[in-house]
């Protein structure tokens, strides 16, 4: 009898690579639901119209942020979908303890952040140009402001980020699903009443003020830092929660 | 070594005790049979010392770690059982490919031998399998890891008996090529009883006993005689099992803790017991048997 | 609250959605274990093209047949007051838009507008020497939205014309000036785009109304307001010496003194 020695650092690893390749799919998935947002946002989304002389104005803004969220959608659900039972028991075919099941599942989904923040801009692009060669072209004046290149990557990350809390986000949504069912039906609740107490808060909504906080930050860094440091307490909060779970119960 | 060492353990489920107040040492190259029936606390036991489920209360120790949590127990542990989801986006051929990326000690020769063997195509999808091929393939997937500690929950779920046959054979093969400990858990000891060293009996959760199967072979003799006289003599002796032949024709087993000849001298007819049967009579819930709900 | 409903419905139905949407889809065992490999790849390759292509298609405003230009000032002359307050048009040479020369010999002439469109900013100033020529120039300042130039040189034409002793101003029937323009996801324009927070806000209806429009000191010029600036025309006549504009109580007909 022979016994092994491994490190948490190359089983974390293994199973990163081992989850790229097993769970796959859900970049089949991402591919589907952004290919929908695609035939989503072929409609305005802001129509304005004015009145100058001899001229009856209208400008239709299109753009394709529904890509971007049914992209932040996609992370959620996939997230807690790599939750479920089956992918967490999955790892305990291999070698693994909750700890390094936790940190591949971030990595994994930290990967798919960063694929998902890449394509939705792309798709953005393959939008545009559907847009460009269906619309009459004495109608279409391009892009209203002037995007740089630099703007283009900043917008990368930025999505990224944005996909990355809505990953774990959904994984800590998951992870109290997995503690116990009866949250399938508590967390919505929850949401709803949040979103009605808060409208009825003096002054600014909270969820206003959180959707501000996020949205309403115009500093790449700043906005860095706060996505950054959201992700990480939320992964943490579901590593606590998740660190004694037993499974094939 | 002790691979294997628990002291007090108990795990409870919605206040039953599933594994009651369990203490055990097993040591290491030791092949041991976990025997109950249904629902006596082995799957329970089984997975605690695999690290899948966490004690109540009291002590496990595996390789001299606790097994939950511990990636060392895990990297030198495998449960195979029914229940092992493999991931639905991998085939047969690439699960067996994590397989050896994951556990240093993986044979794959000895797994592609076997995975050949019992015919299974590498592009099948372990979801797909019928219960009998994926108990086969869970089971080649245990022994390929060879890992020190290597435990088979009701392993043969499903497969037709000359695979069973196979199978037990295989591993007993491979246990004497490559020595390791192994614990099968089965409620048929007699599928099992012959490449089994150690015999480790749980009933309500808690060990009955734990003893080689050659001790287990002479814990126990029947005796058959006259019911007037063998109840008599039976006065202080441990009876496992009582069966009314006729009037006056009684079989008993009992522990065999006294000198056969005892018995003969009384003009008792005395026979073995096999150790399948001894665990029943030990686990059985009332005296009798199945017979005696009928009366 | 009726803010809410739209976002709830979005976090609870739509989710819910797309999750049977995709567990429907994956039910179908269309997808070979090959074609679920190369889903991914392909799309990738796809949009790598798509995104190559954008650099060779004229997305930029100011590079396509529509025409339209960006407009970059911040502020443009309000025509109603610029006149009498500057007692000049020389600022105004960038939003000429058209100009006639009419001969006339009368010494009194009225002014009349027809069709659809009404001018009521009508300037005039009197030449030095009496040439029998009435100047007649047009001016517009652009109707612009998000910077955007949405009018300069889609003006459908006005004529002048003098029958008799007046002056008819015939303007053109409207037309429809329907423009597309893209704008990139919002992430991108998060970081990219200026007044981002205050257009959130105002998304929100949450923005402390400040007063950005008429700029109290300076009221000859339009500020941008809302991300527009609206349009001003005016009428603006150089007569000769010897002649006299016939007031009417239907326009607003002022006269400028140049220095």
């Amino acid at each position: 009898m022979s016994l092994n020695k491994v490190t948490t650092r190359q089983i974390v690893m293994k199973q990163y690579q081992y989850k790229l390749k097993a769970y796959y799919q859900v970049f089949n998935s991402m591919v589907i639901l952004q290919v929908i947002a695609l035939l989503f946002s072929t409609g305005g989304i802001m129509f304005r119209g004015g009145r100058g002389f001899g001229l009856d104005i209208s400008l239709n803004t299109y753009t394709a942020d529904m890509i971007i969220i049914f992209t932040f959608l996609w992370a959620f659900i996939n997230a807690i979908t790599i939750t479920t039972k089956a992918y967490r028991e999955d790892d305990f075919i291999f070698v693994t303890n909750r700890q390094t099941q936790h940190l591949s599942n971030m990595l994994f989904l930290i990967t798919a952040s960063v694929i998902g923040g890449v394509t939705a801009v792309l798709v953005g692009y393959l939008n545009d140009i559907i847009f460009f060669f269906t619309t009459d072209p004495k109608t279409f004046a391009g892009y209203s402001e002037l995007i740089t290149p630099f703007d283009v990557l900043t917008g990368v990350v930025a999505t990224s980020l944005y996909v990355l809390m809505f990953c774990a986000a959904g994984y800590l949504v998951g992870v109290i699903i997995q503690l116990n069912r009866i949250f399938t039906v508590i967390i919505p609740v929850l949401i709803i009443g949040f979103l009605i107490v808060g409208g009825q808060t003096e002054g600014i909504p909270v969820n206003v003020r959180i959707y501000l906080f996020y949205v309403g930050e115009t500093d790449v860094l700043l906005f860095m830092l706060k996505s950054l440091v959201t992700s990480a307490l939320i992964f943490a909060g579901s590593f606590f929660l998740l660190r004694n779970k037993e499974v094939r119960v | 070594m002790n691979v294997i060492e628990t002291t007090g353990l108990t795990k409870t489920y919605r206040r039953m005790n599933a594994v009651d107040d369990f203490t055990v040492t097993i040591n290491d190259n030791t092949i041991t049979g976990v025997i109950g029936r249904n629902g006596a606390g082995k799957t329970t036991l089984l997975k605690m010392l695999a690290g899948l489920i966490k004690e109540t209360s009291g002590d496990v120790r595996v390789f001299h770690e606790h097994p939950f949590n511990s990636l060392y127990a895990s990297a030198n542990s495998i449960l195979i059982d029914d229940q092992m989801l493999f991931p639905e986006a991998l085939t047969l051929s690439e699960l067996l490919a994590q397989g050896a990326r994951f556990y240093p000690g993986w044979d794959e020769a000895f797994a592609q031998q076997l995975f050949d063997y019992f015919s299974f195509e590498p592009k099948q999808i372990h979801e797909h399998l019928s219960k009998g091929k994926k108990s086969t393939f869970n089971m080649i997937f245990g022994l390929a890891t060879r890992c020190a500690l290597t435990i088979f929950d009701e392993p043969t779920t499903g497969m037709d008996a000359a695979v069973r046959k196979d199978m037990y054979r295989v591993l007993l093969k491979d246990y004497l090529a490559h020595p390791r400990t192994i614990l099968i858990s089965s409620h048929h000891l007699e599928e099992v009883e012959h490449i089994l060293e150690n015999i480790l009996l749980i009933d309500d959760g808690t060990l009955h006993l734990h003893k080689s199967v050659e001790e287990l072979k002479e814990y126990a003799v029947r005796l058959t005689g006259p019911t007037a006289l063998l109840g008599q003599w039976l006065y202080n002796k441990d009876v496992l099992h009582k069966k009314q032949h006729s009037s006056d024709m009684m079989e008993v087993v009992v522990k065999r803790d006294f000198p056969l000849e005892q018995a003969e001298r009384m003009g008792f007819h005395v026979t073995p017991v096999a150790p399948s049967d001894v665990c029943i009579y030990l686990t059985a819930k009332s005296e009798g048997g199945i017979d005696d709900v009928f009366k | 609250m009726i803010n809410a409903i739209p976002v709830l419905i979005m976090i609870l139905i739509v989710p819910l959605l797309i999750y049977f949407t995709i567990k429907w889809l994956s039910s179908f065992n269309i997808f070979t274990l090959t074609v679920k490999r190369w889903v991914f790849p392909v799309y990738t390759v796809i949009l790598i093209v798509a995104f190559g292509l954008s650099f060779f298609l004229p997305l930029d405003v100011g590079s396509n047949e529509s025409g339209i230009q960006r407009f970059d000032k911040e502020k443009v002359p309000n025509l109603y007051i610029i006149p009498q307050a500057l007692g000049s048009v020389d600022l105004l040479k960038d939003y000429k838009v058209q100009e006639w020369v009419i001969p006339y010999d009368g010494d009194v002439f009225g002014i009349d507008t027809q069709g659809e469109e009404y001018i009521n900013n009508i300037g005039y100033e009197r030449k030095a020497e009496a040439d029998g020529q009435i100047e007649a120039t047009f001016y517009v300042t652009p109707y612009v939205i998000d910077n955007l130039d949405m009018t300069t040189d889609f003006m459908p034409e006005m004529q002048v014309t003098m029958q008799d002793d007046t002056l008819v101003v015939k303007t053109p029937t409207p037309i429809r000036h329907n423009i597309s323009v893209l704008q990139k996801e919002f992430p991108i324009r998060q970081f990219a785009a200026d007044g981002w927070l205050e257009g959130l806000k105002e998304e929100q209806s949450f923005r402390v109304v400040d007063e950005v429009s008429s700029d109290e000191a300076q009221p000859q010029w339009i500020n941008v307001d809302n991300d527009r600036i609206f349009s001003t025309e005016l009428l603006y006549l150089k007569i000769p010496a010897n002649m006299e504009v016939k007031l009417d109580g239907e326009h607003h007909i002022f006269q400028v003194f140049p220095d």
